[in-house]
């Protein structure tokens, strides 16, 4: 069995100005640097090491793999209630209210998804209709009910279809990001970057006074210009088919599951960047973007004028929306 | 590039940008095979060990027998991120 626990490693830069841990967690690895801080002791030591606890708990909690975290007994064929931790119920929540919005994001889209993870071959007609007949956001609450222990009420996940099946691959790690930020927050730091598999929180000001310069990376084979934009205390998400994606009989298909079609998504967006003061918002709205495709880009920027869209087409076009 | 001139003539490079936005993996998918389902709780992690905190120090990691399984041996995640050596430099195309 390897060895899990030499799994962080915290390092200070020279001057002690900044202290930075990097770990592993979700299935990627991650980074939260702080700056300005006591550093003289270990009090920011352990507030890192209690940043890492949280992502690990929440890994714990919606892993697909891990047979007791909630999200694989939500999963688990049946209609019961589901007793789960509050961070999920509210992730679910979350998600469901953003359902309600934007209909092309559907964390139902699980049942789907699944038949496309193993790429073995691509399912057929009837594999993809059977799996979208499970898919709809209506088939799933968020209840409370009683403890069964008498300790009162708990949060409860019920399908009205067992075979449903939830996905929290476009929000999870923005939640995740959120709640890393307020921790942060509680333990008095003002200036931090958290990177969690590539979800950026940048809070407050660079250590130098200004604004941060964020860069968005321009995918391999795209020719456009360098995009840098100054932010501060904001989350960055980018979505993407140029990380993710898997070949089957020379065909490339990206990661994302259309919930109209059941299908991988054929969207001419090809990195989908948004930028928002939440980044649990900032990741649900860059995988709609990335889905909705530039037929899609205008309407959501209507519906959204608080945050900042980037959009990369496949043939270099860059849609900003500042 | 600013030139500090007044500071003995040393140049340093402003970064162009800190840090890059790229798309991740989008989800909280772990394969099956890659874990170890007999250990699934998460401990707290001791004190930092006497003598850390030292600049540019690596710590040695907790021995709070963490038991998250991530099916790869960690100690090749260690250093994917070493500490940058002036906040200025942080920018890296990752």
């Amino acid at each position: 069995m390897a060895d899990f626990s030499r799994d962080y490693r915290i390092a200070y830069d020279v001057g002690r100005k900044s202290c930075t841990m990097a770990f592993r967690c979700f299935d990627t690895p991650n980074s939260v640097t702080v700056y300005g801080g006591d550093f003289d002791g270990y009090a920011v030591e352990d507030v890192l090491l209690d940043v890492r606890r949280l992502c690990l708990e929440l890994h714990m909690l919606w892993s697909f793999s891990l047979a007791e975290s909630d999200i694989s007994r939500i999963n688990a064929r049946t209609c019961e209630p589901v007793p789960v931790d509050a961070r999920t119920a509210r992730l679910l929540q979350e998600m469901k209210s953003f359902h309600e919005r934007e209909p092309l994001f559907d964390f139902t889209i699980g049942s789907a998804s699944f038949i496309w993870k193993h790429f073995d071959r691509v399912p057929d007609e009837l594999a993809i209709e059977e799996a979208l007949s499970h898919v709809s956001a209506d088939k799933v609450s968020v209840v409370l009910e009683s403890d069964a222990a008498g300790g009162g009420l708990v949060p409860a996940v019920v399908k009205s279809d067992p075979l449903t099946r939830v996905d929290v691959g476009g929000a999870a790690k923005g939640f995740a990001a959120d709640l890393v930020v307020a921790r942060l927050r509680e333990a008095g730091i003002e200036s931090a970057d958290v990177d969690l598999g590539g979800n950026l929180f940048l809070m407050g000001k660079h250590p130098a006074g200004r604004p941060w310069r964020l860069s968005v990376r321009i995918p391999e084979g795209i020719e456009a210009d360098r995009i840098v934009v100054e932010v501060e205390d904001v989350s960055a998400v980018t979505s993407g088919s140029y990380e993710r994606f898997v070949e089957v009989g020379g065909k490339r298909y990206q990661h994302i599951v259309d919930p109209a079609t059941g299908r991988p998504s054929t969207s001419d967006i090809v990195s989908a960047t948004v930028i928002a003061k939440s980044s649990l918002q900032a990741d649900m709205l860059a995988t709609t973007l990335l889905m909705s495709g530039s037929s899609g880009y205008a309407g959501m920027l209507a519906r959204h004028p608080e945050c900042e869209f980037i959009a990369i087409l496949q043939d270099g076009t860059i849609l900003r929306s500042a | 590039m600013v030139r500090d001139s007044e500071l003995g003539g040393e140049s340093r490079e402003e970064p162009v940008y800190d840090k890059v936005t790229q798309a991740s993996m989008n989800g909280i998918y772990v394969k099956a095979q890659e874990l170890d389902r007999g250990h699934n709780t998460v401990s707290a992690p001791s004190a930092a060990p006497p003598g850390a905190g030292a600049d540019a120090s690596t710590h040695a990691p907790s021995s709070d027998g963490s038991a998250y399984a991530l099916g790869e041996d960690a100690s090749t995640h260690a250093s994917t991120h070493a500490s940058d050596s002036d906040a200025s430099t942080h920018a890296s195309d990752r």
